[in-house]
């Protein structure tokens, strides 16, 4: 990592930042907000933070508009295929129409609102129908419900008993009012009553507490029947504007894909103008500082010296610095870099362990997954991803790592004779077996189990290797002596020991790695007792290297687990015995109950992989801590931008 | 007398039978409990669906190891053949060969359930973070795995 300062003119600012997100190269540093910023820069900043605010609203109007556009013509995706590419010059001819576009944004938001609009008068309009339906054959203006000295109420009353009720209400406290049924229904009594306008309140809560319905006001003049023909010229018109306004709205969202150009683009535009206005600058000048990684430095310098005018300098990251890490490996083992991400990035001060990792992880699960049949599935599932479907980014580096173990499953299956479990012999009904290659697990498990401990007393020990490599390179090879070495004499002899070869050979390799360590293990004490209890207490560590070895014993359950349930699969399957309708009957259940042991012994196999990795593994040495470069580039989120042929000509 | 007789045969069938039924149990609860929370996420964002699926799933294999066992006791007994005799001492030898994953299995698959329940939130709040709440639910199995070795290598054994 080199750290770049490049002091350039302010009026070229744009355009420097511009080319420093094409180049994705450089990750700014951000300074600190307390800079010296004097009053007559202000009033120039303000226009640039209202252009950010502005186009973070414009965007969501946009996804608003990309929402609805989504919802009205589905595009269908492929799963994993990543994102549509959008060619540089394409980007810009869509930029070119953002006001076009942005209008039509503006249209589709007014038309929404204008349909919602609608239908809720729609909904209204339709209900005041059905209210006024029984009462066609009035013979009166429902605005006019009163004369100068009379007030009328027009009503339902659901049941005779109730007019009756209402009638005898009336009689008693209002004599002077006349209640007439007008007609009459299943759906109830429509009437009518009638009374002096000086007692129409009292009229009013008499009928109510009789449970008359009365007929909401109605604002417009005309008999029930004009008020039906007019409300059904409304609706008319309000279902034709409707189906103007859909239409147009159909037509609006077919620019869908444009618009998920244009919210990329103004995305662009507002990481730039984010990370320019955070920069330092002066009246004429701007400054910026950032990291860029050794090998890119020089690019990076020429493509901005060629074009701007620009001062600019680049030193080494100091031991002090606080530099991101950019892993950098060999095409083989750069798809494990995933693996080592997801921990934690190696600090400033560590070494990348993906190279170390590389090979162990392929071994292990492999093992774990140990079947040709499910190897051959999942790497042919990943070339699929990769090359067919043209998977992008993380989901690329994971489907390379997980292709590479699929070949390890492979080999790993050849070595145990397993091809969908034992799909193989049951078909041929034991005519036919792939012998393995080295043994099957199925016949001794225990050989399976004390292999698994020494694969992982190996990976112990690269793991013990690499830390003491590191303390040699740091100057501290006397610590690595005393305190690593012994171990391996200790577990080596215990294994020795255990294996009951060699004699005594066993013991005297581990009493002398204990004693090492006794004698050594507490050598920052002066008190030669303390000392001495100090080194006998470093023997305790025994008790965390064994429960690490037999962590790895999983290797057999998981071997198990996966060749056992493709058993069950193959006895279930095979029920049907050796008939056409028993075969048939086998395939069906062979591609149901093998998909999903291959995704359930996948997903196990990648978990304890991992986790022999992060816990046992790096619990050795490797501690992360480190951060990720993450350069200023252009980030978007609903299309690639790739560059055009015009881009690549510039260039040359 | 024909109980008797069988003592070895139904023994056996209950060692099976144990073994695929606590883990199955244990797992059918911790997969129920994980997917319940998984789907309140994926209200908010169905995009999470592949991560969560995965984190759903991991509980799931305490019930695998259960069906291993019994495949084991059963093939191991010598069930799968036809006539084969099991003494009673046998019978209750698989009867207490299959007690560590009977009863580990349960307890792993509920308490790995809570860490993948856990998980999800984490997910949900830092979806990057995915590996990390897998690796963390699959301490948890470990034990699950020991007892499972346990009972598989005393099965194999008995024979």
């Amino acid at each position: 990592m080199e750290k770049l300062t490049v002091i350039g003119l302010r009026e070229e600012r744009d355009p420097i930042m511009d080319t420093l997100m094409r180049l994705g190269a450089v990750e700014l540093i951000e300074q600190s907000t307390e800079k010296e910023t004097t009053t007559e820069e202000e009033p120039a900043l303000v226009p640039e933070h209202q252009a950010v605010q502005g186009d973070v609203s414009l965007m969501s109007r946009l996804e608003m508009a990309i929402d609805t556009a989504q919802r009205r013509h589905p595009v269908k995706r492929k799963m994993f295929s990543g994102r549509r590419q959008v060619d540089s010059a394409a980007l810009m001819r869509v930029a070119e129409r953002e006001e076009d576009l942005l209008s039509k944004v503006a249209r589709i938001e007014q038309n929404q609102a204008r349909l919602a609009d609608l239908r809720q008068q729609l909904g209204r309009l339709a209900t005041l129908r059905e209210l006024l339906q029984p009462w066609t054959s009035l013979d009166l203006d429902l605005q006019q419900q009163q004369t100068e000295h009379v007030q009328v109420f027009l009503g339902s009353l659901d049941t005779p008993e109730m007019l009756r009720q209402a009638e005898a209400g009336l009689q008693d406290e209002v004599p002077e009012s006349l209640l007439t049924v007008l007609s009459e229904d299943e759906g109830g009594l429509r009437c009518a009553a009638a009374t002096l306008r000086s007692r129409a309140d009292l009229v009013r809560s008499i009928l109510r507490k009789a449970g008359f319905n009365f007929l909401p006001d109605i604002d417009t003049p005309g008999t029930p029947a004009e008020q039906l023909e007019r409300i059904s010229g409304e609706i008319r018109a309000i279902q034709q504007e409707l189906a103007n306004r859909d239409q147009e709205l159909e037509e609006l969202t077919r620019h869908g894909a444009d618009f998920e150009v244009l919210h990329d683009f103004l995305l662009i535009r507002h990481d730039r103008l984010k990370a320019s206005t955070d920069l330092p600058a002066s009246r004429h000048t701007f400054w910026l500082q950032g990291w860029v990684p050794a090998h890119l430095v020089k690019s990076v310098a020429r493509g901005l010296e060629s074009r701007y005018m620009v001062a600019l300098s680049h030193e080494p990251a100091g031991p002090e610095d606080d530099y991101p890490i950019l892993l950098k490996n060999s095409k083989l083992v750069k798809p494990y870099e995933v693996i080592v991400e997801m921990f934690s990035p190696p600090s400033t001060r560590e070494q990348d362990p993906t190279p170390l990792l590389a090979p162990f992880f392929f071994f292990f699960f492999g093992m774990m997954l140990s079947d040709i049949g499910y190897g051959l599935l999942l790497s042919g599932l990943c070339a699929l991803l990769l090359f067919k479907v043209k998977a992008k980014g993380e989901m690329a580096r994971m489907v390379r790592m997980l292709f590479l173990c699929g070949i390890s499953s492979v080999i790993w299956g050849v070595l145990f004779g397993s091809f969908f479990g034992d799909m193989v012999s049951v078909l041929s009904q034991g005519r036919l077996v792939i012998p393995p290659l080295w043994f099957n697990p199925m016949d001794d498990a225990t050989k399976l189990m004390i292999w698994s401990m020494i694969f992982g007393v190996i990976h112990l020990f690269a793991g013990m290797g690499a830390k003491a490599y590191l303390l040699f390179v740091t100057g501290r090879g006397k610590d690595a002596v005393l305190d690593i070495f012994p171990w391996y004499l200790i577990i080596i002899g215990l294994g020795i020991m255990i294996g009951g070869i060699g004699g005594q050979l066993g013991l005297y390799i581990a009493v002398a790695g204990a004693s090492v360590l006794v004698l050594f293990g507490g050598r920052d004490s002066r008190n030669p007792i303390m000392r001495l209890l100090k080194g006998l207490l470093s023997l305790y560590n025994i008790t965390s290297y064994i429960s690490d070895i037999l962590s790895y014993t999983r290797i057999l359950a998981l071997v198990l687990a996966t060749s056992v349930i493709a058993m069950v699969v193959n006895l279930l399957g095979f029920l049907g015995g050796p008939s056409i309708t028993g075969f048939f009957f086998y395939v069906l259940v062979a591609i149901l109950g093998h998909g999903l042991n291959l995704a359930l012994s996948a997903l196990s196999a990648y978990v304890h992989t991992s986790r022999l990795h992060y816990v046992e593994f790096f619990g050795k040495f490797y501690d992360g801590g480190g951060r990720l470069w993450r350069p200023l580039a252009i980030k978007t989120r609903y299309v690639d931008i790739v560059r055009s042929p015009a881009d690549e000509m510039e260039k040359a | 007398m024909v109980f008797l007789e069988n003592l070895g045969l139904i023994l056996t069938l209950m060692a099976g039978a144990l073994a695929a039924l606590l883990p199955g149990i244990g797992s059918a609860k911790a997969v129920g409990r994980v997917g319940e929370m998984a789907a309140g996420v994926l209200t908010e964002d169905p995009n999470k669906f592949g991560k969560l699926l995965i984190l759903q799933a991991l509980p799931g294999t305490q019930g695998i190891y259960g069906l291993l066992t019994w495949f084991m006791v059963l093939q191991q007994s010598g069930l799968f053949d036809e006539g084969a005799a099991i003494s009673w001492q046998k019978g209750l030898a698989y009867l207490m060969a299959v007690l560590p994953i009977a009863i580990v299995g349960y307890f792993s698959a509920v308490y790995q359930g809570r860490v993948s329940e856990a998980g999800v939130a984490l997910v949900a709040k830092r979806p990057e973070e995915q590996s990390k709440a897998l690796v963390m639910a699959a301490m948890v199995e470990t034990y699950a795995i020991l007892a499972l070795l346990a009972s598989v290598l005393t099965i194999f054994r008995i024979a």
